[in-house]
């Protein structure tokens, strides 16, 4: 015998009763009232069911029991059991979101104090950092969130896992079913995971302001662990550490902030030997050649179209926008299509309608249903560890819920879910679903009539003689009314019921005289699904990201060629001097130069008649292409960091600087503190990634500083707390860390040699701390990396010099030395190289005697001298500012060349391979149109290894394709907003422009 | 005798100087080669071609001959602090931004510092005469127009009280805050912030019709001049929509002279400008593109477009990075725009004749033409091209100026330090 309840009254039953088949508590919990025990099972009968992304069931069952599933198949009800009758609906295991904060208060950020905060503030034996709270534990701060739970339902998913959004290291997560009830059976499993991001969240301590530093903080944590792991006898104590030790064998996850993070926090993720989950955004695409097989959890969240009717106002969309908003719906299906295994978060998106369309948005550019089932089910609990969720299979938790058609069609609605034996119902199953299209006979005369029916409403419209007239109206599964106008003021009123599901609708009709007809309509089929599929569901193939996906970005990249450029004027910028000539260019590399080369057929031919060709200018002082914070200026020395983590290949200032003529740049570090951070060396090479641009095997570099804002001058009245004020304090600094360096080499050298600098990879434990900072200025000590110092006033500098002396190396470059020309004695005798201002001056009170004859003076005394720019706008005419020194000083035309091609190069100790136009050097090249340094000559070409990255004629070409890509766009999201789509007005992310004193806490 | 800023000649009873030979380039379009130039009680007497002119070198205290060396009318800086600051990080130095929104009556002739060190690094470029304009707020204030030379402000006077200076509400403001600068919004305050630029000028237009009012209103008395006494409205904007709503503002109030300061996007509505013969100083050209999909070199081009629109613009070094002491480099924005189209001596004259008009003193300076002030110089090269502007001899207002500066003084000291020449 089992009963078979009627739909209302197990609506009555089930949803009214807390939602819960049981209701009772762990079995050793007290009981209030008699025990309540339960060993019923249930059956969902007739539905379509989804046992894993692979499998799907039509008209099938599922029994499940004590929240397990029992049997799934063609199954007959048993003795005693409860069966819900689903024929229909679609059933589908419940949904789970790795990256979730449900149930978790959110951190806030204390009020800012003006005086800064240099040390943690949080009570007991942690870590010295705020932000890395690996102690941090989820599971201990969950309490249940009704409304959470709803929303969660309403898009599918019945688990979570759930972690505190906030800090670098966020410590561990809990694994958790949405359930309405009962906290103790949610929890499925406390520190199921530990989390990481790459923002400081709602630290308040100074360190670290910049993305390199939280970079840098999350490498230096993990040594420290790693050491803090071997120490058998521990002279302190450390639950922060200890907590990130114990947390090893879980998954972990990174959250980034956008997708240039992802090829970052892959490479920690290698340091680290610790695979990485990390959690993107939806412009991952734009990264799609660096992500291999990396596993990502992405949202379906979309930009909002823009308002762009105006074309003022459609101008300051930027074309990255527009790219992206076209883009973005096609992220998912980037990613599956290129196997990258991925999850899917509800993250951004907070209702139902908006999650399925945006599911459905996704399907639609081509990611295929099975992969975003996967996504959302069987992938993320294979990442967790969980064999027992993400099917519909027997043995699993009996997690699932229940819609009114497929996830995949228009208008799918939730209707109730299941988490293990807790069932929450949100719509009556029984609702008849009325759209469709019918036949409409109202006493003999048949019409056509379109339906379609959400919820209770009704509309569609009626074909009357030719017209079409729109259809409102309201149903229940007993009742049906509508109406519809007629010419001249006329309205029909229907009132009837539906029969056989509502396959038949009949009743009776008021028209505006007061008279009664008899009407029916029988159901036809689904017409509405067919138009909807052409219009809504038809495959829509992604447009293709540009390189970079930004203005200026190409479609396709420019290739190495081999290259014969006659008769040009050359500059070479070594030993032979400018001469009239041919260059032939082989494999990146330049093959010939001289006059009258042979000129072969497999050579593409460049006229270069009254054109000049230069080497590839060479910045020895930029800060372009560096995301989130050039400067770690939160402590006296970071030499920790590394700018080379942070590169950012998209910053529209490489594409002008190529225009300018430059190929190489060194990216410094800014100048807020005495020893800033690792430099990095790249080569213009736009639209390919931060890696390709680097030059791998350049030599390191790190930058120091002096004068006013190292010692923080103009900082403001509340910076007056960090040691060094006075440049009296700056040489002490040097002295400090340079002696902790030595005796750091003392313990680490012997450690190098034995190869055990990765204690992981060695049995032998560890005999020292692995430390990042002074690591770096051991390398200064051994002269394998080498100094660039911001400097002004001269006596610092020839302090900075009398401590290099003393410990045994050179300063490298003193960059800008803008009173260098007091000392250039001085200079030349300890060997340093001086990369200086043309003719910039009084912005400081340090700078009031710098004079444009500077680099005159230095250059005549024996000084390597280079210019460079330290600016993205000047970037584009060093060349120009080159030409300076022949009015400042009357240095010779080629001389003054060199200062932006072969002297910076030779500063950078890349001289061998950059910097002139010489045999065998790398073909980084500039065609002017006349002379290098006159201020009417222009760019034809930059050529970088044989790649011709900007030309004049590409340049132009760019212009009329990006101008029609933006059309495009642009009528694409104004017929979206004629759609009805929201649109949002134009923002355009401001662009930061670095200088060295740029210090701002964007480690956020 | 260590880095002093030289000696002023505005005492100094003018002499009377003949230049034979040598590239005038006249400032108005035009360009003279082989010329005589006389100057005589600091004017320009006549200028000639010398060839089959008859010229009684008697009356000259000095006769300047020259070859291939170019002249030009001093060049103007517009819209510049030049004197009113001096370290931009010392804030003692500061002398161009006062508390308040609507300081039209804050002035900025009395503040120029004729001691600055920075004046003389920028004269020995060739730039003569400097529009001093205060910064800040919706009116920053009233600028005047200095001579580069000069004991002190007063007699450093060339126009004064030329001009008020109005910052537009912008379009776009940048949101967030300074640790996170991140998007550029559309500002939602421009629309009542430009009510309140109108009400403004409907109480000062109301005052300025009042011959004599009973109370002094310093604010609205230091606007009478923008509507009665033909004194420059300067209202600095850059986006095109912001321009088409200034051309409003001047129908409204019937003003006489509008000058866009800034008007990177006056090429797409240029005959919105034209209609209401506003002219453009237009910002720096050597800054990067407002707009990353702008063409790279749209700020270099966009003095080219600007002529052939027929739009009256000049060439300003304007607010920015350094301003003061970039001064120096305007003459090389001009070059560029050669580079980007525009001919050499329409450059000349962005710089020169174009300035002088929009500063309301091309009667006085600006062009070498008869009767205007003998403040001109020349160059051994092409003063536009950094590698040959090399100025060699400067007239401002017929005295030839000392163009040593205190920058040269310490390049000669230390040039002692190493025995070099």
């Amino acid at each position: 015998m089992f009963v078979r309840l009627t739909m209302h009254k197990f609506y009555l039953a089930f949803f009214l009763l807390l939602c819960s088949f049981i209701g009772h508590a762990q079995e050793y919990f007290p009981t209030n009232g008699v025990d309540d025990p339960s060993t019923t099972s249930y059956l969902f009968e007739g539905a379509t069911i989804q046992v894993s992304p692979e499998q799907q069931l039509t008209n099938s069952d599922i029994r499940i029991q004590n929240g397990k599933i029992i049997a799934v198949g063609e199954l007959s009800p048993l003795q005693g059991e409860v069966v819900i009758d689903v024929t229909g609906k679609y059933i589908y295991p419940g949904f789970i979101d790795l990256d979730s904060d449900y149930g978790l208060q959110k951190s806030t950020k204390k009020n800012k104090s003006h005086i800064p905060q240099y040390e943690t503030s949080v009570k007991g034996p942690y870590g010295w950092n705020e932000a890395v709270k690996p102690e941090v534990d989820a599971v201990q701060h969950l309490t249940i969130d009704m409304s959470k739970v709803e929303a969660y339902h309403t898009m599918g998913f019945t688990s979570v896992l759930t972690h505190h959004h906030d800090g670098i290291v966020r410590g561990t997560g809990a694994f958790v079913h949405l359930r309405k009830s009962e906290l103790n059976k949610s929890v499925d499993r406390s520190k199921a995971s530990a989390h990481f991001s790459f923002s400081k969240g709602s630290s308040q301590q100074q360190y670290p302001s910049s993305l390199m530093g939280v970079i840098a903080l999350l490498r230096q944590t993990h040594y420290d662990a790693e050491w803090y792991n071997s120490i058998s006898e521990k002279d302190h104590t450390n639950l922060s550490l200890e907590a990130w030790n114990q947390s090893k064998g879980l998954p972990w996850f990174l959250e980034v902030k956008d997708a240039l993070d992802i090829p970052r926090a892959m490479l920690l993720s290698e340091e680290l030997n610790q695979p990485l989950i990390i959690r993107g955004g939806n412009d991952t695409y734009q990264v799609i050649d660096q992500i291999g097989a990396q596993q990502l959890i992405i949202p379906l969240t979309v930009p909002k179209a823009l308002d762009v009717e105006d074309p003022l106002d459609a101008m300051q969309a930027t074309t990255a926008q527009l790219k992206h908003w076209d883009l973005s719906s096609s992220n998912a299906a980037i990613l599956t299509q290129r196997s990258v295994p991925i999850s899917i978060t509800s993250n951004g998106i907070t209702t139902s309608s908006e999650f399925f369309q945006q599911l459905q948005l996704a399907v639609k550019h081509g990611m295929s249903q099975e992969e975003a089932l996967k996504a959302l089910t069987t992938v993320p609990a294979s990442w967790i560890g969980k064999t027992d969720i993400g099917e519909l299979t027997v043995g699993f938790q009996s997690n699932f819920f229940i819609t009114s058609q497929s996830i995949f069609e228009p208008d799918v609605e939730v209707l109730a879910v299941n988490v293990q034996d807790e069932f929450v119902q949100y719509q009556d199953f029984t609702s008849l679903n009325l759209s469709g299209s019918f036949n409409l006979n109202i006493e003999g005369t048949v019409y056509p009539l379109k339906l379609k029916s959400k919820g209770k409403k009704l509309e569609g419209y009626v074909l009357i003689e030719g017209d079409t007239f729109s259809v409102k109206g309201s149903f229940t599964n007993e009742e049906v009314n509508f109406y519809h106008s007629l010419p001249k003021n006329v309205l029909h009123r229907y009132s009837g019921k539906p029969n056989f599901k509502g396959k038949i609708l009949d009743g009776r009709l008021q028209t505006s005289s007061g008279d009664w007809k008899v009407w029916s309509a029988v159901r036809q089929g689904d017409a509405d699904k067919n138009s909807q599929s052409k219009d809504e569901l038809e495959f829509v193939q992604p447009e293709r990201p540009w390189f970079p996906n930004v203005a200026f970005g190409y479609d396709v990249r420019p290739e190495r060629k081999d290259y014969f450029i006659d008769q040009v004027t050359i500059w070479t910028c070594d030993s032979n001097g400018k001469y009239l000539g041919d260059v032939v260019v082989r494999d990146g590399k330049i093959a010939e130069v001289g006059k009258n080369l042979a000129q072969t057929p497999d050579l593409e031919y460049i006229n270069g008649k009254g054109m000049h060709l230069t080497p590839g200018i060479v910045d020895e002082h930029s800060h372009i292409a560096i995301s989130r914070g050039v400067n770690e200026g939160t402590q006296a020395s970071s030499a920790e960091v590394r700018i080379g983590d942070v590169v950012n290949p998209v910053d529209i200032n490489i594409y002008r600087q190529l225009s300018g003529g430059v190929t190489t740049a060194q990216l410094l570090h800014g100048s807020a503190n005495p020893i800033g951070g690792q430099s990095a060396i790249i080569k213009l090479k736009w639209g390919t990634s931060a890696e390709t641009m680097k030059i791998g095997d350049a030599p390191g570099f790190i930058k120091f500083a002096l004068g006013e804002n190292v010692k923080q001058s103009n900082w403001g009245d509340y910076q007056k707390s960090r040691f060094p004020q006075t440049r009296m304090g700056v040489e002490q600094v040097y002295y400090d860390h340079f002696n902790r360096a030595k005796k750091y080499n003392e313990v680490a050298n012997p450690a190098k040699e034995k190869g055990l600098l990765s204690f992981f990879q060695k049995d032998e434990a560890p005999t020292f701390r692995r430390d990042l900072e002074l690591e770096a200025l051991a390398e200064i000590l051994d002269s394998t990396r080498f100094i660039s110092c911001h400097s002004y006033v001269q006596s610092e500098i020839n302090m900075l010099m009398h401590v290099a002396d003393s410990m045994g190396f050179k300063v490298n470059t003193f960059t800008h030395i803008l009173e260098g020309y007091k000392l250039a004695d001085k200079l030349a005798e300890h060997g340093a190289a001086g990369s200086t201002f043309a003719d910039w001056w009084a912005y400081k009170f340090e700078v009031n005697d710098a004079i444009p004859y500077n680099a005159a003076i230095l250059h005549e005394q024996g000084v390597l001298t280079g210019i460079n720019s330290d600016d993205a706008e000047m970037g584009r005419r060093l060349n120009q500012e080159a030409a300076k020194t022949v009015k400042y000083g009357s240095v010779s035309e080629e001389e003054a060349l060199k200062m932006v091609t072969i002297n910076p190069a030779t500063m950078l100790h890349l001289e061998e391979r950059i910097g002139s136009v010489t045999q065998g050097k790398d073909a980084d090249l500039v065609l002017w149109t006349g002379h290098p340094l006159s201020v009417y000559s222009k760019v034809l070409f930059t050529m970088i290894e044989g790649v011709i990255y900007f030309s004049q004629d590409q340049h132009e070409e760019t212009i009329v394709r990006m101008n029609q890509e933006r059309d495009r766009i642009i009528q694409k999201m104004i017929k979206a907003k004629h759609n009805g789509a929201e649109t949002e007005k134009v923002q355009v992310k401001n662009p930061k422009l670095y200088h060295c004193d740029t210090d701002e806490d964007e480690g956020h | 005798m260590w880095a002093q800023v030289p000696t002023p000649t505005t005492d100094q009873t003018p002499k009377n100087v003949l230049i034979l030979g040598g590239i005038a380039h006249i400032g108005n379009g035009d360009k003279m080669e082989n010329v005589a130039i006389s100057l005589k009680n600091g004017y320009i007497d006549f200028i000639k071609y010398q060839m089959g002119s008859r010229i009684d070198r008697s009356q000259y205290d000095t006769v300047i001959q020259l070859e291939k060396e170019h002249i030009y009318p001093g060049f103007i800086a517009t819209n510049s602090t030049i004197g009113l600051r001096e370290i931009d990080a010392v804030r003692a130095t500061l002398d161009y931004d006062d508390v308040g929104e609507y300081n039209p009556h804050v002035r900025s002739a009395i503040a120029y510092n004729t001691e600055s060190r920075i004046t003389p690094t920028v004269r020995s470029n060739g730039i003569l005469l400097a529009q001093v304009t205060p910064r800040g707020g919706v009116i920053s204030g009233t600028s005047s127009v200095m001579k580069l030379d000069g004991w002190n402000w007063e007699d450093a006077l060339q126009a004064e009280n030329q001009g008020v200076h109005l910052n537009w509400p912008p379009q776009y403001t940048g949101g967030g805050w300074w640790a996170e600068p991140g998007v550029l919004k559309e500002n939602d305050k421009s629309e009542d912030k430009i009510k309140q630029v109108y009400e403004f000028f409907r109480e000062a237009q109301a005052y300025a019709a009042d011959t004599a009012p009973n109370t002094m209103n310093l604010r609205l008395h230091a606007m009478r001049g923008v509507f009665n006494e033909g004194q420059i409205l300067y209202v600095h904007a850059n986006r095109a929509k912001e321009l088409r709503q200034i051309a409003q503002l001047k129908k409204e109030f019937h003003l006489q002279n509008v000058v866009i300061v800034g008007g990177y996007d006056a090429y797409l509505v240029p005959e919105v400008l034209k209609d209401q013969s506003i002219g453009v100083m237009y910002r720096r050209a050597h800054s990067l593109p407002l707009r990353p999909e702008d063409p790279v070199d749209l700020p270099y081009r966009i003095p080219a477009i600007l002529q052939d629109t027929g739009i009256l613009f000049c060439l300003d070094m304007g607010s920015g990075d350094m301003e003061v002491m970039n001064q120096r480099n305007l003459p090389f924005l001009a070059g560029t725009a050669v580079a980007y189209g525009l001919t050499y001596e329409d450059a000349v004259a962005a710089i020169t004749g174009n300035t002088a008009k929009l500063l309301g003193i091309d009667d006085e300076v600006g062009t070498l033409e008869n009767g205007k002030e003998a403040t001109l110089f020349i160059s051994s090269g092409d003063a536009l091209d950094m590698k040959s502007n090399q100025v060699i001899i400067a007239f401002i207002k017929g005295n030839a100026i000392d163009l040593n500066d205190p920058q040269k003084e310490l390049y000669r000291k230390y040039q002692g330090k190493y025995g070099a020449r």
